[in-house]
Formats: structure tokens, C-alpha cells, sequence
């Protein structure tokens, strides 16, 4: 290797090493993070059982009000007390250097009504701690395990089940109450028609007798059907020209002399209403060719 | 006033002076039973803080003050174990000190979601205030020795607990598949390779996710918040 590759060699890794430096220095957010995330990890970490001896005292004096996130670490710490005579004798120092503080300290209870002017006695004992949703007292393991997630589909269900049902609701009130569909269903039901079962018994078998019967009622059903337009069952709607020709086809059958299957009084009815959707949408056609009243319907 | 409560373990059987102890601290305690969460929940505490200073309620201004006085005791208290060489009567000085000026100054604070870590500093500040006066007053010996202890960042002899507290609840907050990989790397320290093992994925994956935490503990208000007090 040549002497000017070695010393750009070195040039180099100086650079790489600086730039290096300064991308992990102390100021990056990233870094810091980091960094934060280290420390975060020492209440758990049994090397920083020293530094940490005073502020454990302090919360295994008493175990019920610290954080419940915080109970699995501070167990590992009672087992390892336990274990480690040198922490035992450890934990009595900082207890005796407690005791010689606050022996010789104001009493606590005291100095804070001094210093605050709140009296204690207006403040009720809180026996329940409020606690955030990563102190809740859940192991990792339980976590990990996943009863967390069944739970939530537990719950999640009924509100499922309530939004399906309120949207069937909705959906079949708002078909319901339109007058077009009421008078397609009676039209249906005195010439025992359904819309998708047309010219079937319930058995499945054809009728062939009603065959040449039913196309034209069929058809005109057939057309108000395809006219409907809705979004998801809501905002239903006409299409203006298949309402027409289904207007047209119920006045063939109304006015026609030949016509196979005369005009019901349920055939009339949908005329009105057919030719009373198409006036409202602004489709100015002629006034139905009867009067439901003179004809005693 | 709260029933006084039993040292657990060894402790508890013991002399006139470990009956003494728990007498003296259960005081402390009797006061912190008042608070509705625990002194570490500094969430908590930034949500009460921020009601208080948008409504100013008296209940909201109890609770600040009752937190504020048990963090700042609970502050010193330990730092005065650690050292040594403090005098018992300088304490309730300091706590007095230290409170008067976070009362004083709470107001002008901008982010209310960063109370808890704001008091932390401002205990750390006068801490460091006293140490280097009472320097003047002491031994050489122990100038010497006491210039050699710098106030740690983030005084976690003190504060691990509540960034412990911080951690997990950012861990709680991540989405299910994330939080095992989490508790694993950064509260039980395993490597990349153990929990590949126990989740059965690929290191690579596992990396994959890390990545994703930390992208995501990053966005976290309170982790954040303890960041920049660390680094301030």
C-alpha cells in the first residue's frame, strides 16, 4: 500500500469519525432520546441499585402508593435485598440518615400547612390512585400473551351490532315510508307478485297460466325498480325517464280495451303515484286520465 | 389523618428507633395520601396543572400545590440521604426556598404539559445553588470532595421512577404488536436476538420494530418533555 493511500486512508476515517461524533452528539433530539430511554431503564437495572438505594427506601416504605407499573421492579428489588446482605445494611444506613432528617426537620404535615395555607383537614385521604394507562398493573408477559386484544373485540362487538342494526332500521323505514314503494307492494300483493320472485309459486314450480298475464305488471314493477337509485339505502331517489316509461306502460294497461289484465284499483293507485313523483321532480306530463273518487277507488 | 403503616420486611421488627422512622415517615406520607395519583405520575400531574391554569379552581390549585410540596420534600429528601454532609436543618430551608420560588414563577410558564419536569429543574437549580455557596462554609477536605460529585442530568436518583412511569405509559400508547418488542428492549434490556427468540420473528424484524418505537417514543409528549429537561 502506498504511503499517500495510508494517509488518505487515515484522512478519511478521521472525517468519518468526526462527522460520527457530531451526528450522536448530546444536542440531537435522536441522541437525547435515546439517552432518555437508557435512564428511564435504570429504575429496572440491578447495577443502579446503589444510586437508586435512597428514592427505593423511600417507596418500598410504603408499597400501596406508588405507581402499579412500578411494583414488578420494585419486587426484583425486595428479592434481591433479600438475597444481598451488603443491600440490607445498605437500605438500615439510608433509613438512619432518614430518621436523623426528619427528627430534626419540622414535622411534615405542619410545614406544609405553613408554607401552602391549605389545612390537611379540608384534603380527604385518597384511598384510590388514579393511575395512566402504562402503570395499570398489566405485565408484560399478560400483554404479550394478548388477553388485551379478545377484550377489545369483546367490547368493540355490541357497538357493531348496534351500528348494523340502526342502519337496517334506517334503511328499511326510509323504504317504508316512501309512497311509491307502498303502492309497488300492494300493487304486488293484490296480483300476487313480489319483485325477484315474479312468476314463481314458493315451490319453486312456473305458473304457466299467469304467464301471459304478468309480463306487463311485471314489466312496470321491473321499471320502477330499476328507476330507484339510493346511496346505501338512504337518500332514495327516481330516475326520471324509467319512471316514465313505467308511467307509460300502467297507462297502456289502464286505457287499453284489449288488454289482457284489466287495470286493478292497486294498478291505478300506483298510476297516481307514479305520475304524481314525475310532477314533483318537475316533469310536467298529463294529469292521470281517471278520478279515483268518481271511480269509487 | 392516615393510619400509620407498617415497614415491610426486616424493618418491622426492630428497635425504638425503627419504631421512631416509621413515625417520622409516615408524615410525609400522610400528606402525599391527599394526592389523587402517585408523585411519579408527572402526566398526571401536567393535566392537573394545565385545569388549573385554565380554570383556576381552588380543588386544582390544592392538588398542585399539595404535588408540588410532596416532589420538592421527596427532592431533597433524597439528596440529603445520599449526602451526608448536609445538616438535617438545612432541609426544611430548602424546601421552604424551593417551593416559594415555583409559586412564584408557575404562572409565566408556557408549556402547562411540562409542570413536573419545570419543578424538577427549578429543584435542580437550587440545589446546585446551595452546594456551591455552602461550599464557602465548609472544610477544604470537603469542598474538595463535594466539587467532585456534579449534579447528575436528569437527577435520576430522584426522578427514575417517574421516567420509568413515563416509559411505560409511552409503551402503553404504542400499537399492540409493538408493545412486547418494547417492554423487552427497553424495560427488561433484552437484545435483539432474545426477543426474536421469544416472538418468533427475524432480528431483522425485530430491529424493524425497534425502529418504529423509537420513531414513535420520539412523538411522545411526555418522554419528549423529560428530553429536553434532561438537556436543557
Amino acid at each position: 500500500m502506498s504511503l499517500f493511500r495510508l494517509r488518505w486512508m487515515r484522512y478519511l476515517k478521521k472525517v468519518r469519525s468526526a462527522r460520527a461524533t457530531r451526528a450522536a452528539g448530546p444536542g440531537t433530539p435522536w441522541t437525547a432520546m435515546m439517552r432518555l430511554l437508557r435512564l428511564s431503564r435504570l429504575f429496572t437495572d440491578p447495577k443502579a441499585d446503589a444510586e437508586l438505594m435512597p428514592l427505593r427506601t423511600l417507596l418500598r416504605h410504603d408499597m400501596a402508593d406508588i405507581p402499579e407499573g412500578l411494583l414488578a421492579a420494585m419486587e426484583r428489588f425486595e428479592n434481591r435485598v433479600a438475597r444481598n446482605p451488603q443491600k440490607t445494611q445498605d437500605i438500615r444506613m439510608c433509613q438512619e440518615r432518614m430518621l436523623e432528617l426528619t427528627t430534626a426537620s419540622m414535622n411534615t404535615e405542619a410545614h406544609f400547612e405553613k408554607l401552602t395555607g391549605h389545612l390537611l383537614a379540608d384534603m380527604p385521604v385518597q384511598s384510590q390512585k388514579k393511575s395512566s394507562a402504562g402503570t395499570r398493573g398489566l405485565q408484560w408477559q399478560e400483554r404479550h400473551a394478548g388477553p388485551r386484544a379478545p377484550r377489545r373485540r369483546l367490547r368493540a362487538r355490541p357497538v357493531m351490532v348496534t351500528c348494523v342494526a340502526m342502519i337496517c332500521v334506517l334503511m328499511v323505514a326510509s323504504h317504508d315510508t316512501d309512497p311509491l314503494s307502498l303502492a309497488v307492494a300492494e300493487v304486488a300483493a293484490s296480483e300476487s307478485l313480489f319483485l325477484g320472485g315474479l312468476g314463481q309459486t314458493t315451490r319453486g314450480a312456473s305458473l304457466p297460466r299467469r304467464e301471459q298475464r304478468i309480463p306487463t305488471a311485471r314489466m312496470v314493477l321491473e321499471h320502477i325498480d330499476e328507476a330507484r337509485t339510493s346511496i346505501l339505502g338512504f337518500h332514495t331517489g327516481y330516475e326520471l325517464s324509467r319512471l316514465q316509461e313505467a308511467a307509460d306502460l300502467i297507462d297502456e294497461i289502464n286505457s287499453s280495451a284489449t288488454a289482457l289484465e284489466p287495470g286493478s284499483a292497486a294498478m291505478y293507485r300506483l298510476h297516481v303515484e307514479v305520475l304524481n313523483l314525475l310532477q314533483e321532480r318537475g316533469n310536467t306530463v298529463a294529469t292521470p286520465p281517471f278520478n279515483l273518487e268518481e271511480d269509487g277507488g | 389523618m392516615s393510619s400509620p403503616r407498617k415497614i415491610r420486611g426486616f424493618v418491622s421488627s426492630g428497635s425504638n428507633l425503627l419504631m421512631s422512622y416509621q413515625n417520622e415517615l409516615t408524615s410525609l406520607e400522610s400528606v402525599a395520601a391527599r394526592l389523587p395519583f402517585a408523585i411519579d405520575e408527572s402526566h398526571l400531574v401536567n393535566e392537573t396543572f394545565a385545569a388549573y391554569m385554565h380554570g383556576d379552581r381552588l380543588e386544582d390549585k390544592r392538588l398542585v400545590d399539595l404535588w408540588t410540596y410532596c416532589y420538592v420534600r421527596r427532592y431533597f429528601l433524597i439528596k440529603f440521604i445520599k449526602e451526608t454532609r448536609f445538616r438535617a436543618s438545612e432541609l426544611d430551608h430548602l424546601v421552604e426556598r424551593t417551593y416559594r420560588k415555583v409559586e412564584r414563577s408557575r404562572h409565566a410558564i408556557k408549556q402547562h404539559d411540562r409542570y413536573a419536569q419545570w419543578v424538577s429543574v427549578v429543584c435542580r437549580n437550587t440545589f446546585i445553588n446551595f452546594v456551591a455557596r455552602r461550599k464557602q462554609i465548609i472544610a477544604l477536605k470537603e469542598h474538595h470532595d463535594i466539587a467532585e460529585q456534579p449534579v447528575k442530568m436528569g437527577d435520576v436518583e430522584v426522578n427514575a421512577a417517574a421516567l420509568h412511569v413515563s416509559l411505560l405509559n409511552a409503551i402503553a400508547h404504542l400499537p399492540a404488536f409493538l408493545q412486547a418488542t418494547a417492554r423487552m428492549r427497553f424495560v427488561e434490556n433484552l437484545s435483539n436476538e432474545e426477543i426474536a427468540r421469544i416472538v418468533g420473528k427475524r432480528p431483522a424484524t425485530v430491529r424493524a420494530y425497534i425502529h418504529k418505537i423509537c420513531t414513535r417514543f420520539r412523538q411522545d409528549k411526555d418522554l419528549k418533555a423529560w428530553a429536553a429537561h434532561i438537556y436543557k
